[in-house]
């Protein structure tokens, strides 16, 4: 079966895959995990007695990631870089800007891991010669 | 666990988690198994719908509390989880924390009213 799965499923794992932006190797198992689960949750249902058609809307139901959920499977997924970046700038990022905002001199601008030369007291050593 | 630590939104997190980790104490499970479970564990109280089981396992892998692996069965690949050391450990302080949080939470809606003024 491929990640996409070749049964009933298919096209629920289509749009699932469409609207999912992960690297793809996340994705292939994503999808591979949620094509086993909902064939195997609809069959346990239709073995209970349900109908064919109303265990797998069931599974569906179920199983298949909503808006929210993709959101939340893509801040799991998402690259290293990427989290990174996000954390830094809900937190360092904004404390930088404040920093910023408060004083502004040069120094500062350096100190702060966001800018060019952040991190870089080689750099403010280099600027202070100059001067 | 300090007075500011508390956030509602976060107990409800931290319950799904539980939750999970709790229903993978018995057995290893695959994603559906987990959600049927938990359901039928908590007589229906506690349900996963529309795929929201699947972040939680995949941050609680990602974390080391549990731990994936996929087999074939059938000819069909499925991914199957398994509570880790680290898992129960952390299964065992948190059940710990969610009841003093119960217990505390308890004392207030218990408490006698004041007779009105």
């Amino acid at each position: 079966m491929s990640a996409h799965g070749s049964g009933a499923f298919a096209q629920v794992l289509r749009e699932v895959g469409s609207g999912l932006t992960v690297p793809l190797p996340a994705r292939v198992h994503i999808l591979r995990e949620l094509a086993y689960d909902l064939e195997a949750l609809s069959e346990r249902f239709a073995a209970d007695g349900l109908p064919l058609d109303e265990a797998r809307r069931r599974a569906s139901e179920a199983l298949v990631p909503d808006a929210g959920a993709l959101h939340a499977l893509e801040r799991v997924h998402a690259p290293a870089y990427k989290r990174f970046t996000a954390h830094v700038s809900s937190t360092q990022g904004s404390r930088c800007f404040r920093r910023v905002a408060d004083t502004g001199p040069r120094a500062q601008l350096l100190g702060c891991p966001l800018l060019p030369g952040g991190f870089g007291e080689p750099y403010r050593q280099v600027i202070s010669s100059a001067h | 666990m300090s007075r500011d630590d508390f956030d509602v939104q976060g107990f409800a997190r931290d319950i799904n988690e539980l939750l999970i980790l709790s229903t993978l104490r018995t057995r290893a499970k695959h994603g559906y198994q987990v959600a049927l479970d938990v359901e039928t564990e908590s007589n229906g109280l506690f349900r996963f719908r529309h795929g929201t089981l699947y972040p939680i396992l995949h941050r609680l892998e990602e974390e080391g509390l549990i731990k994936g692996s996929w087999s074939k069965e059938g000819g069909r690949r499925r991914k199957v989880y398994k509570l880790t050391g680290t898992g129960e450990r952390h299964l065992s302080g948190e059940t710990d924390r969610v009841q003093e949080i119960v217990s505390r939470l308890m004392l207030v809606l218990r408490r006698p009213g004041e007779a009105p003024a």
